[in-house]
């Protein structure tokens, strides 16, 4: 029924990426993913992929039958954007990257749905971070940026922004 | 036209590239379109019907006067302009307009070579300030601006909302602070409110704020009025003290500090009211410490809540958010984020302030935590995955045999062996679990340095399949990605080890794959089982964004679950329920949310939830929920909305319905009306808290009237904190984060 | 006091008229008097009681130098000797001590050395250019 194994990601050809703003542990999650695929992760690389206004937002959504909240939803949002590192002039438009995520709380034990509470957060970066290598894949597939590895790291070809 | 301004029907008529965006709620804006960034380096042009040079350099001029630079134009009557220094005089119906700033005054001195300006009897306009106003001196240096006998309002000039008039107001752009002296505060030329002295911030570095009181009427508490002041302390910390007045209770005062280091930024609020009448005359107080920062590559956070007693939140705060807290953190952590190595140093308390809850079911405190975490590769792709933690749990109960407290060390090393490619992955782990305790207070408790070895062995292996797929001529590419996760932990008597912090983990599609079932180490659950999932993905293939994400999953346990958890009975279901979830964008602003979990075995719907959305970014946001959880027997819906009716108001709701005991757990109806110039805001909030303490849920009803000055910078209040905690998404749309 | 010295004027032809007590001098015509200068494509002197009253010079333009502190041009240009006044008119432009000026009518008195200048009314105004880095005191202007 046409599916076949997924290909290496299109972000290998960037070769290198500069991480800019975002948490920790966004970043662990992306310089793991980015790295498996041979993408060195440093401070002097021609691109730079740009993490703004991250937010989780905490609420109650539903209490049980003596008005305790029973159950917590986290929401979490940030943007993403490639830049050139040199200009700081946008590749790609800025885009929204938002997740909601849902745990039981449990009035009579805190401890543990703290715990339970940092379990749902690290799979939403994980989560998240996959969302954004998918995006970015995409990103540049469609910029064809930086030329295929073998020819070494030639200059990258003007490029064209996406109009969002 | 009128210092600058012009109506949105102005702007919209000139060429796009001079169009600027105009807030939804203002009916146009400050701006010269003509005037580009001014241009130090260029020359001076000025113009006029006639003129004298006297030796040494002064210039006379007459009639129709106009000295132009790019980004600045002047017109006066006439003008003196010394041509050595660049200082220049103008008189009579003097215009100053820069790309930044307009004004009329009776006469003006400045200097063509460097922003120094001295203005009399003059109106002006600042644009990036989006303020206006008279005086009768105005002295600019730079950034630092000094009015003197002068009024100050971000009113657009078709309207008299409220005005600021005071001797002396300075504003400082660099800072972003304003200072006022001797001021008085006039709403449509009504003097309302005299202080000898005030600072407002006066661009939105702050978060969006209030000089004008807020006020809200309660059932129990009557009419209750809070007043809050700026103090702008140092540029790293500023701090509101907001005198609060509650008509049956008493009097007392809120005030949030905030500061920002390099250690990282955070805020100390507390409240304090005295002699609470309706509390048999205690003193009701509430103190909290937030922080957050990263130094290198540790992480700091903090997070002290206290209150004086359990009801201080039903008493003296709205919304159902902060009134069904069970227990306020008192947290501080410590962690190191290596490449490899993760270490956390933390302690995390709580104060329990639910009446209704018996000691032994207090949560433990951990004082403190130490973890070492980390995945260090030993050869080739086999790794060790470290995880070691130690924990002192404590905890006060009046009850002898409740007061089990001591140590905890736990080690959980694993082998691993992940081979990840792109098309997918496999990684089996061998685990050992040593777990050693020394506790006090254990006369119910055989052993009281209990110990407890098992091992584990799981294997992870998943698929990534994909296919490109043309649906009404959009590119897109679906996955398939099955995924297989069997498990097996060996069973070990747990009875004589206590429970610190070990709990249920909310089912879900991602529980089928953890390995251990419980949350915490002090219960390591037995299992054998395969757990079975499938995700489909449908990627817009040009962004790459998901669209739509299908999963299903199932777990087949070989074994009965024996370890459980407040004495419940033995799990001897051979399947886990189906969970299904799927995730849908289904335009660009709305998303559709559902799960579900059916368990086969005895025909139960176990939990089901749906979720649908609407977020324009703007000023749009719709929310509906459903919630249904069979063993708690919680069935409730939720809607929450910000939908703008009209360019200026827009209504507010928030209606959570509890459908199992048929009543409406909070209705939030409120009305937002906002201009250029202000923002009021009237929320009533009816909820349903146990106000009491005898488990039954007491009807409270508050009404809330906020008004808040556009552009004067404030402090918005527990208004501004409850509807962010209410409506989701609000806080991203209508509160700056503070970043 | 005013630059003595007598006058020298050449050009390519010159004619005069006794009874009037009138000079022409057409073509490249070349006044000098002191270190001042005037050059016109016409100069018309006039002598009243013997001595010279009056100047008046027409050219596309004019040119009137003093030294390095005076530089004027205009259509026309008019040497009052009896009031000490030099009075250029027709796109007047002066450049004194630095400073430009031009307009429709630049009169400079050569006694106080104030310089005034005036519109015509219509179109044309007074136009003063203050350079943003004052070329009097820096000799080199530095390339952009």
């Amino acid at each position: 029924c046409g599916f076949q194994l997924r290909g290496a990601p299109q972000y290998q050809q960037l070769e290198s990426l500069t991480l800019l703003g975002g948490s920790f542990d966004l970043h662990d999650g992306l310089i793991d993913a980015l790295e498996a695929s041979d993408v060195l992760v440093h401070d002097a690389s021609p691109h730079t992929l740009q993490i703004g206004s991250e937010r989780i937002d905490r609420r109650t959504v539903a209490v049980d039958s003596q008005g305790r909240a029973a159950e917590i939803e986290l929401r979490y949002t940030f943007t993403w954007q490639l830049l050139d590192s040199r200009t700081q002039s946008a590749i790609t438009p800025r885009r929204r990257i938002t997740l909601v995520r849902s745990f039981n709380y449990d009035p009579e034990n805190a401890t543990a749905s703290s715990d339970e509470d940092l379990y749902t957060r690290a799979d939403m970066h994980r989560d998240a971070t996959w969302q954004l290598l998918r995006q970015l894949d995409a990103a540049v597939r469609a910029l064809a940026i930086g030329e295929p590895a073998d020819q070494g790291p030639a200059q990258s070809p003007p490029l064209e922004t996406e109009q969002p | 036209s009128d210092l600058g301004w012009m109506t949105r029907a102005e702007i919209e008529a000139l060429p796009p590239a001079q169009q600027v965006p105009i807030p939804a709620w203002c009916s146009g804006t400050y701006y010269n379109p003509e005037l580009a960034e001014p241009d130090p380096r260029a020359d001076t042009i000025i113009t006029a019907d006639r003129s004298r040079l006297v030796p040494g350099g002064l210039a006379e001029l007459l009639g129709d006067v106009r000295v132009e630079q790019p980004g600045r134009f002047l017109r006066a009557d006439r003008a003196e302009m010394d041509q050595d220094t660049g200082d220049f005089l103008l008189e009579g119906d003097v215009r100053a307009d820069t790309n930044l700033f307009s004004a009329r005054a009776a006469s003006m001195r400045g200097n063509t070579r460097h922003e120094t300006a001295q203005f009399r009897d003059v109106e002006y306009a600042m644009f990036d300030l989006h303020v206006r106003g008279g005086a009768g001196l105005i002295e600019q240096q730079q950034q630092l601006i000094h009015i003197t006998d002068g009024s100050y309002t971000t009113c657009p000039p078709d309207q008299r909302g409220w005005a600021l008039t005071a001797r002396q107001i300075e504003l400082d752009r660099d800072t972003g602070w304003g200072t006022a002296r001797n001021m008085t505060l006039r709403v449509r030329d009504v003097p309302v409110l005299y202080l000898p002295w005030i600072t407002f911030p006066i661009d939105d570095r702050r978060k969006s704020g209030l000089l004008f009181p807020s006020l809200s009427t309660g059932d129990d508490g009557g009419f209750d009025v809070a007043q809050p002041i700026y103090l702008n302390i140092h540029p790293q910390v500023d701090a509101i003290v907001a005198p609060r007045f509650i008509q049956n209770r008493g009097s007392g005062f809120d005030s949030e500090l905030r500061y920002l280091t390099s250690f990282g930024q955070g805020s100390i609020s507390s409240g304090w009211l005295f002699q609470d009448r309706e509390f048999d005359n205690e003193d009701r107080k509430i103190g909290r410490w937030a922080h957050r920062g990263q130094v290198r590559r540790w992480t700091l956070d903090a997070d002290v809540n206290y209150v004086s007693d359990d009801f201080y939140f039903k008493d003296l705060d709205a919304g159902l958010d902060v009134r069904s807290q069970t227990n306020l953190p008192r947290q501080g952590e410590a962690r190191y984020r290596g490449r490899t190595w993760t270490f956390l140093s933390r302690v995390q308390a709580w104060q329990t302030i639910d009446p209704l809850l018996p000691d032994q079911n207090k949560p433990y405190r951990r004082l403190p935590q130490l973890a070492l975490s980390g995945d260090p590769t030993i050869a080739g792709p086999l790794r060790l995955l470290w995880l070691s933690d130690f924990t002192r749990f404590d905890r006060e109960t009046d009850l002898p045999q409740d007061d089990i407290t001591g140590d905890r060390l736990h080690f959980a090393p694993a082998l691993s062996l992940p081979l990840h490619r792109s098309w997918g992955y496999i990684e089996p782990r061998v685990r050992a679990y040593h777990t050693r305790y020394n506790l006090q207070g254990v006369d119910t408790l055989p052993d009281s340095e209990p110990t407890r070895d098992l091992t584990g062995i799981s294997l992870d292996a998943g698929l990534f399949l994909e296919r490109p797929l043309v649906l009404n001529d959009t590119d897109w590419t679906q996955t398939l990605e099955p995924r297989l996760f069997y498990n097996r932990i060996e069973h070990k008597n747990q009875d004589d080890i206590p429970n610190f912090d070990a709990g249920e983990l909310t089912f879900g599609y991602n529980s089928l794959f953890r390995e251990n079932r419980f949350t915490g180490y002090d219960r390591i659950g037995d299992e054998e089982k395969l757990s079975m999932g499938l995700t489909s993905r449908f990627l817009d293939t040009t962004s790459g964004r998901e669209v739509l994400r299908l999963r299903a999953g199932q777990s087949l346990y070989f074994k009965d679950r024996r370890i459980q958890l407040d004495n419940r009975p033995v799990d001897t279901r051979e399947w886990s329920p189906v969970v299904a979830d799927g995730t849908w964008y289904f335009s660009r602003y709305w998303h559709l949310f559902g799960e579900t979990q059916w368990d086969r075995e005895n025909n139960r719907r176990e939990q089901n939830s749906l979720r649908l959305g609407y977020s324009d970014g703007e000023r749009r946001v719709f929310h509906a929920g459903y919630r249904y959880r069979a063993r708690e027997d919680i069935k409730q819906t939720e809607l929450a909305a910000i939908w703008p009716v009209h360019r200026h108001w827009s209504l507010i709701g928030r209606w959570l319905f509890d459908m199992e005991g048929e009543r409406s757990l909070e209705n939030l109806i409120g009305v937002e009306y906002r201009d250029c110039c202000w923002q009021l805001r009237l929320v009533s909030i009816r909820d349903l808290t146990d106000r009491d303490g005898d488990g039954t849920l007491d009807p409270d009803q508050t009404f809330q009237l906020q008004f808040q000055m556009i552009g004067l910078g404030g402090f918005g209040g527990r208004l501004e904190t409850l509807l962010e905690r209410s409506i989701p998404g609000y806080g991203r749309n209508y509160a700056n984060t503070i970043h | 006091a005013p630059p003595a010295g007598e006058i020298t004027v050449r050009a390519d032809q010159a004619t005069f008229r006794q009874q009037e007590g009138l000079g022409v001098y057409q073509g490249n015509a070349e006044l000098r008097q002191g270190n001042r200068q005037i050059n016109a494509d016409r100069i018309e002197l006039r002598l009243s009681d013997g001595a010279f009253s009056r100047a008046e010079a027409t050219g596309s333009p004019v040119r009137l130098r003093e030294g390095d502190i005076l530089d004027a041009r205009g259509q026309v240009l008019v040497y009052d000797v009896t009031s000490q006044t030099i009075t250029l008119t027709g796109d007047a432009y002066i450049r004194h001590e630095g400073r430009t000026f031009e307009g429709a009518r630049v009169v400079y008195d050569l006694g106080s050395r104030n310089v005034e200048a005036s519109g015509d009314g219509e179109g044309q105004r007074v136009r003063l250019v203050i350079p943003a880095q004052d070329t009097r005191e820096s000799t080199t202007t530095p390339e952009e």
